[in-house]
């Protein structure tokens, strides 16, 4: 598929490729202004051209931040696409150090951009990763709270657990029901007693995530109507 | 007593009063099946698969079929006539009394249904699977399992924790020359497997733009997206286009991993394990909306000593096509087997060896639905229970990964982990969007 966006890009993939390694990029190579205003509908053709420039570092660690840092100008500037950001987030989700998690931990309390930062922090291994989403919880309401919670629960974060135990406390009984399950796969003492706490005290919501979230904790099956 | 609010017990009666036709209704009306006899379903998704299978359990005296849901309201109407259509034709009389649901955590929670069948996209899969495994209900569950590897995982865990009967729709297993190809190659008939072939079906790109539409009314768009990212509407993304894109599906590959690979495992014995090395190319579309893998190759190395290749079926095997079935090869023979019937070996005599006494005998099911309902019955497993299902679709999500990265990975199939790779360990699984969770 031949057009104008594919010619620039390959175009821009020449330059960098001829390129140097930076220490800390604030301007953007070619290839990513080409992508800074992606829309969907557009053709992705110059996505590829990025993506393949990711793939051609994979083993010059030096160059992969240097990409690193031209996504993380991206994802904080005003003129970037939402799509742009997205195409942005599925990158990182796969190589993403610890470079750009401050940029993502911004995104994360954003209603319009938290889950796609949660898509590459929840599986960033790195103890940042997981406070950049600690961090987040007190900032965060509703929806956007129980994505932060949820990931928590999948990252078996026990470190979170405090936090957890506030949300539960303070009442908002779908986040509480979000809260009791996470605690469910996050495990330990800790998360059973306030699980156990919110089966008798919790809103209606959260005394049946509850009772759900002991049936797992205690690997005990459903109650089941009989087949006849 | 409402027409659309009729339990088992009452759907005679209350069709023979509403319509007024005899109080007592002839039991051949539902064979020899009393109304407190039959089993009760739910069927979330009426789409191909789902609309296939829920006609399957339709044929059935034994089984009424409640409830559906589906989010594009004019396929769940269609469903609705479909079933109302049947019963009416079965009694005789105009039959009212399937109801139209729209959220699945609404029919799943409904105390009067016994199962609940699935036939959805595959990045819906998992959550209502263990949402009704948590309430107490039987699944019959369309393939491929699950769309990342730890979400088939989390399924299978709620699954064994809630002794769910569980189906997968792999109904291959409950075919004869499926079944008697892995009986052969189990017995040892073509010697010792060192290779087996797993022809599947070529991926499609779209070359057409696929520009954002409105969204049809009657389709709720939002929450068929549910835990994938957001995305704008438009129709080359939804209902069966869902397959070639890869936020909702593993492409073609997966796909059919889950009938060819699923074969593969029964016929070696390794329905619960995995490879221990992945390594291979795929041809991903560079533009356009659908992005799953259109040609592939890729080798699965085993701990058991059989190396198990997959690739599409135009891809070339000893100059010709590999053509869409399996290919054992061992150290006295090989054995190919595929939909139609096809069973194939050489030497040719192989394929009428019929296990003998003390030898394997795997698993027989000539009826795939009805195995099911057995299974229901007697509480005893099916032929096709979850573990294999999450085995072999794993296969497919490993060459997946394995393709993307374009580098040979090593895996742990007891762990189910990626040894010494961060990244490959990442593209195991994605966050949902919120608020979906499993």
């Amino acid at each position: 598929m031949k057009n104008t966006g594919t010619l620039l890009a390959a175009g821009a993939l020449a330059a960098v490729s001829a390129r140097e390694p930076e220490a800390a990029e604030t301007v953007l190579e070619p290839a990513f202004q080409v992508i800074m205003g992606y829309k969907f509908g557009g053709t992705r053709a110059p996505l590829t051209i990025v993506s393949d420039i990711v793939k051609a570092a994979k083993n010059d660690p030096a160059r992969r931040l240097a990409i690193e840092r031209q996504l993380v100008v991206l994802l904080q500037s005003p003129d970037a696409t939402y799509d742009c950001k997205d195409f942005v987030c599925r990158q990182l989700w796969v190589f993403g150090s610890r470079e750009s998690i401050p940029a993502l931990a911004s995104m994360l309390a954003d209603d319009k951009y938290s889950d796609m930062a949660r898509y590459v922090l929840e599986r960033n291994a790195a103890l940042e990763a997981g406070k950049a989403l600690r961090d987040a919880l007190g900032k965060a309401s509703g929806r956007v709270l129980i994505g932060i919670v949820n990931s928590l629960g999948v990252r078996r974060d026990t470190a979170a657990v405090p936090s957890l135990e506030k949300i539960v406390a303070g009442g908002d009984d779908e986040s509480a029901a979000a809260v009791v399950l996470a605690l469910s796969k996050i495990g330990g003492p800790k998360a059973v007693a306030i699980v156990t706490r919110a089966n008798s005290t919790g809103g209606a919501k959260t005394r049946v995530a509850a009772e759900l979230a002991i049936r797992v904790m205690t690997n005990k099956p459903a109650p089941r109507k009989k087949a006849m | 007593m409402s027409m659309k609010k009729m339990n088992r017990r009452g759907f005679i009666r209350g069709a023979a009063v509403a319509f007024g036709a005899p109080m007592i209704v002839p039991s051949s009306v539902f064979g020899q099946n009393a109304p407190s006899n039959r089993l009760t379903m739910g069927q979330i998704g009426v789409g191909n698969m789902g609309t296939t299978n829920m006609k399957k359990f339709l044929e059935r005296d034994d089984v009424q079929v409640l409830a559906i849901c589906d989010l594009d309201d004019s396929r769940a109407a269609e469903g609705k006539k479909t079933v109302e259509d049947t019963y009416a034709k079965k009694t005789g009389m105009s039959y009212k009394g399937c109801d139209l649901i729209h959220d699945f955590r609404e029919l799943i929670g409904r105390a009067d249904l016994d199962y609940i069948s699935i036939a959805i996209p595959d990045h819906w899969h998992a959550i209502p699977a263990i949402t009704a495994a948590n309430a107490g209900k039987d699944i019959y569950a369309e393939k491929p399992l699950a769309l990342t590897i730890p979400q088939g995982r989390a399924m299978a865990n709620a699954v064994k924790r809630n002794k769910t009967i569980w189906q997968t729709g792999s109904w291959q297993r409950s075919e004869k020359n499926f079944h008697d190809a892995c009986e052969l190659v189990r017995n040892g008939r073509i010697g010792k497997v060192h290779t087996v072939y797993i022809g599947l079906p070529t991926g499609s790109p779209l070359a057409d733009p696929a520009p954002e539409m409105p969204i049809p009314v009657g389709f709720d768009y939002n929450f068929w997206l549910g835990p994938a990212p957001w995305a704008p509407y438009t129709e080359k993304r939804c209902h069966w286009n869902f397959r070639w894109i890869l936020d909702y599906s593993g492409g073609q590959l997966s796909d059919w991993a889950a009938h060819h690979v699923d074969i593969a495992n029964w016929g070696l014995g390794t329905e619960h394990t995995g490879p221990v090395e992945i390594e291979g190319k795929g041809e991903f579309p560079r533009d356009g909306l659908w992005n799953a893998s259109i040609n592939y190759r890729f080798e699965c190395k085993y701990a058991q000593g059989f190396t198990m290749i997959v690739l599409n079926d135009s891809a070339l095997v000893d100059g010709k096509p590999i053509r869409n079935g399996v290919k054992f090869i061992g150290d006295k023979g090989w054995l190919w087997v595929a939909r139609g019937g096809e069973i194939a070996s050489q030497p040719e005599s192989i394929i009428n060896d019929v296990a003998g006494q003390g030898e394997v005998r795997l698993y027989r099911s000539n009826d795939h639905w009805g195995n099911f309902i057995e299974g229901v019955r007697s509480r005893k497993e099916t032929i096709a229970p979850i573990e294999p299902a999450q085995r072999a679709v794993s296969v497919a999500h490993l060459g997946n990964i394995a393709m993307q990265l374009e580098r040979k990975l090593k895996w742990d199939p007891a762990r189910e982990h990626f040894v010494g790779d961060p990244e490959a360990e990442r593209m195991l699984d994605r966050a949902m969007r919120a608020p979906w969770h499993l």
